[in-house]
């Protein structure tokens, strides 16, 4: 027999607590690996979207505000900014493309932005990438061409069964028991292909649509007849770009050309985004202490299942060792049991953590419009098993260490 | 060639408090082949004789020469090494590993062995003890004649030029006991293998042509005795 059937055979000998020990290991690893994974996507996602949008121009308050309110469609605006102002920013050298739109409507939970066509046409959410109606991507249909007309996002069109030709009322405000616009009916015209992105999650319309809609007060209709009235609520911004792709230096300085005035301000969301992180990053801490914690638990059920094992096995290993198995040997057989059994945990703990990202993914993908990858690889995909196997021969050393001291003597038939 | 030979052997253990001799031996020889049975009271030292011979047992003084190999002095990895290739031992009790079965049981035997190996030498080993149809069994599942006669197999596996047998057959009822015996002193005559046999039971001792009193070798045992007097 082998080394390693020997190990085999005396892990099935000890099955139950062998399986225990795998089971409670993969779990803390897959809990691990899970939270390290969303953590990591979700970072990666945000800030690839906060990417597609260098900067937004929009009204005095809170920046982290303004970018979950612009760009993930959370929070309200706090205010707005004159067209006028928004005209004279485009013309800045430093500003590549400016998209204006204005927010504070909504339909069935999901926001409804006005928002210049350009949006649907030339904005690239994401580098290289633009907006798509193509039917093999899951897109129909077009951009909106009159007032009356509306594009779904992917996650609206799929959660509320909207469809190219249906007609619907938009709600003034976000919140829920907000009067509806009884008088306007838009039809859908397009659904966007899925992004993967916040942007699947809304309904977008002709920026001038917003003013024309019959249930605002006569000032906001004023505003679609004369640009000196006029207000959106902000625009998103692609700044210039130097070598390598990185944003021009400039920036800095337009922004705090841009924050001196009393009304409005320029905000980069790359800079913004990590403030958020450090407000929800508790969560993730809270979560990974969790996970650390029971890894650390399942290696001390290992330890003690090991140690148990050990006392019911004195008497093979003293038989092994009368057999002509050495110290080492025995020794070996201890630690290498660990290990095995580290490696299977940390390994099915692996594939549970994947497979719970996969589940997940569907859920939250539903719920945020944000996709996460099952097949997504994170850091602790890198240390998780060196970890687990290192805790594993730590679980064992004791063990082993009793293994290896064990005297053959004592554990064999009685001397006469 | 002898198997075995002794010269003013002494092995002393450390008791709570005190070190005892237990075996003090003059001299003995065993030639190659041979077959002896040593019979004694409890506690004379008999297994503790063996598991010096086999190895397990540093002994403190002396010469101590077991198929060719001094084992005075010999480091404990090295002893154990000796042990896998030259030595086969069966205990009266607790032989076999109840986790494995009969034939990996076998195989374990010789797992420590230079030699390499091999599955047909244990079914051939476990076919002469008359185990061929009880290879995939657990030792549970066998009585304990089974069980011991698997012993003996697995004792023979690594092919040893010496076999220590220590009351191999104490727990055994008198038609097993008799056939176990049989079966040992045959297939240590086939293979070539040299017997040293521990017994206080005197119909086993009677099989013997060389039965030695143990008492009439350790000095040790005789020196307590006359203590306690």
């Amino acid at each position: 027999m082998t080394f390693c059937q020997i190990v085999l055979r005396s892990l099935q000998q000890h099955r139950f607590s062998s399986i225990l020990a795998i089971v409670s290991m993969a779990l803390g690893v897959a809990l691990l690996v899970a939270v390290y994974s969303l953590k990591e996507q979700t970072q990666k996602t945000f800030t690839q979207i906060g990417l597609g949008v260098d900067a937004i121009v929009g009204p005095k308050g809170s920046p982290l505000q303004i970018v979950l309110n612009a760009i993930y469609h959370l929070e309200d605006m706090p205010g707005k900014i004159k067209w006028t102002y928004f005209k004279e920013l485009e013309k800045d050298p430093l500003v590549v493309e400016a998209i204006p739109f204005c927010v504070g409507h909504s339909y069935r939970g999901f926001r409804v932005n006005a928002i210049d066509r350009r949006f649907l046409t030339e904005f690239e959410y994401l580098p290289g990438k633009r907006f798509s109606f193509s039917e093999p991507e899951g897109g129909k249909g077009r951009p909106f061409n009159a007032n009356d007309e509306a594009v779904a996002g992917w996650v609206v069109a799929k959660t509320l069964a909207l469809k190219v030709g249906d007609q619907f009322n938009p709600v003034c405000g976000v919140l829920e028991g907000d009067p509806v616009h009884e008088k306007d009916a838009l039809g859908i015209v397009g659904i966007l292909a899925p992004t993967g992105t916040s942007h699947d999650r809304a309904i977008y319309i002709p920026l001038e649509a917003f003013y024309t809609l019959a249930g605002h007060p006569p000032e906001t209709l004023a505003m679609a007849e004369r640009e000196e009235y006029r207000e959106i609520s902000g625009a998103y911004l692609k700044i210039k770009r130097i070598r390598g792709g990185a944003l021009h230096p400039g920036i800095q300085g337009l922004k705090f050309a841009i924050n001196q005035s009393d009304r409005d301000q320029l905000v980069i969301p790359h800079e913004v985004l990590p403030r958020l992180f450090d407000i929800i990053g508790w969560v993730d801490r809270v979560l990974l202490a969790i996970a650390g914690f029971l890894t650390v638990l399942s290696a001390l059920f290992l330890f003690f299942a090991l140690t148990s094992a050990l006392r019911e096995r004195r008497r093979d290993l003293a038989l092994l060792r009368s057999l002509g198995a050495s110290r080492k040997t025995v020794m070996g057989l201890m630690l290498a049991e660990a290990f095995l059994i580290s490696f299977l945990g940390g390994l099915l703990g692996l594939l549970l953590g994947h497979g719970l990202i996969g589940f997940g993914a569907h859920l939250i993908k539903a719920e945020t419009g944000v996709a996460f990858s099952a097949a997504y690889l994170s850091r602790a995909d890198w240390f998780v098993l060196p970890g687990v196997l290192l805790l594993g021969l730590l679980a064992g050393l004791v063990p082993g260490i009793q293994a290896y001291r064990l005297g053959i003597l004592k554990n064999l038939s009685p001397i006469s | 060639m002898p198997i075995i030979e002794i010269e003013s052997l002494e092995l002393v253990l450390e008791s709570p408090g005190e070190f005892l001799k237990v075996l003090d031996i003059p001299h003995w020889c065993v030639e190659e082949g041979d077959q002896i049975a040593l019979f004694g009271p409890s506690g004379s030292g008999k297994s503790t004789f063996l598991h010096a011979l086999a190895g397990i047992l540093p002994i403190s003084k002396g010469k101590l020469c077991v198929c060719g190999h001094s084992l005075e002095g010999m480091a404990e990895v090295n002893r154990d090494l000796f042990r896998a290739e030259y030595i086969g031992y069966i205990f009266q009790n607790f032989n076999l590993l109840q986790g494995f079965s009969v034939i990996e049981n076998v195989l374990l035997g010789m797992t420590f062995s230079p030699r390499k190996a091999s599955l047909k030498e244990a079914e051939f080993l476990l076919h002469e003890v008359g185990l061929s149809h009880r290879l995939r069994y657990y030792p549970s599942q066998l009585s304990f004649g089974e069980q011991q006669r698997v012993a003996v197999a697995r004792a023979l596996a690594n092919q040893p030029l010496l076999l220590l047998a220590d009351e191999p057959t104490g727990s055994l009822d008198p038609v097993n006991k008799k056939e176990v015996l049989r079966l040992i002193r045959e297939i240590c005559h086939t293979h070539g293998c040299t017997l040293v046999l521990v017994s206080h039971e005197q119909d086993v001792i009677d099989l013997f042509e060389k039965a030695v009193p143990f008492l009439t070798l350790n000095q040790a045992f005789q020196v307590q005795a006359e203590n306690q007097k």
